[in-house]
């Protein structure tokens, strides 16, 4: 039973670590402002996840493992909200999007 | 006035889990002061900004919410994530575009805005009225909320049908 625990809760913790260092190499794949805050997000919403869920199933039903989860609760909560006014004071100081090039173009970008 | 004893009976329970110490009476004398600071300063809020709206149903039917969001955060997760490790068979297409928004209430606005946001591959902007000017990074995002699921859903638990 143990056993079967910490495997699930090591799988999981690989995949937080995966998602987390996913955003990080999207932070710096994509091209511009506003694409890097979304890969940013990637690490906000399931990469917490992933990881407290792991460290939950290490700790079992204690007040530890709800400590975790109010700490997921207040992070998907609270990660919207900088995210969006990070993204609002970009918009309205001036910064200009670059919009929808055609999947031409970004192939080409994606080879050079 | 249910809020404020939502607020009180909310603020114990988060205090008494934090702490663990449920037997030391000097802790609990210092949270039950804590509970008291903290909803005197949120009453003291409500008095200049009245909160009129709907909170408690929508607190209510949350459930009905969540699991269905949490499923879409996982598939847009997948998509950011295809596009941050093969960019050249997933190509991103950002793309801004305003659109016209169901809830009615402000907390309902509220939680619809941050949804948009919480799932990867959409963020919202700006809210005005009933205006939401949102930016994705993947057109089939922003296809997916002009059909407006999310939107509905929100709206529903405002108490519409």
């Amino acid at each position: 039973m143990t056993f079967i625990i910490d495997a699930l809760s090591w799988v999981c913790l690989m995949m937080g670590c995966f998602l987390g260092i996913s955003g990080a190499v999207g932070i710096f794949k994509f091209d511009e402002f506003y694409s890097r805050v979304h890969a940013a997000s990637v690490t906000d919403t399931l990469c917490v996840f992933f990881i407290m869920a792991g460290l939950v199933l290490q700790s079992g039903f204690t007040l530890v493992s709800v400590k975790l989860i109010f700490a997921v609760v207040l992070l998907w909560l609270t990660s919207p909200v900088a995210s969006h006014a990070l993204i609002r004071s970009a918009y309205h100081t001036g910064l200009k999007p670059k919009l929808k090039t055609s999947r031409k173009e970004s192939a080409k970008r994606g080879q050079s | 006035m249910p809020y404020r004893y939502l607020l009180i009976i909310g603020l114990t329970l988060f205090w008494l889990l934090l702490s663990g110490y449920w037997t030391n009476p000097l802790i609990l004398a210092l949270g039950a002061a804590s509970v008291a600071l903290a909803t005197w300063i949120a009453m003291r809020i409500e008095s200049k900004y009245a909160f009129k709206d709907k909170g408690v149903s929508i607190l209510l039917r949350q459930h009905t919410f969540w699991p269905w969001l949490s499923l879409e955060i996982v598939k847009s997760n997948i998509a950011v994530l295809k596009c941050i490790w093969m960019p050249k068979t997933y190509p991103i297409s950002p793309i801004i575009r305003q659109l016209k928004m169901e809830p009615e209430s402000r907390i309902a606005r509220t939680l619809y805005a941050n949804a948009i946001t919480l799932t990867p591959g959409t963020v919202t902007i700006e809210v005005r009225d009933t205006d939401i000017l949102i930016y994705a990074l993947l057109e089939d995002a922003m296809e997916d909320l002009e059909e407006g699921e999310m939107g509905r859903r929100v709206h529903k638990l405002e108490g519409n049908k």
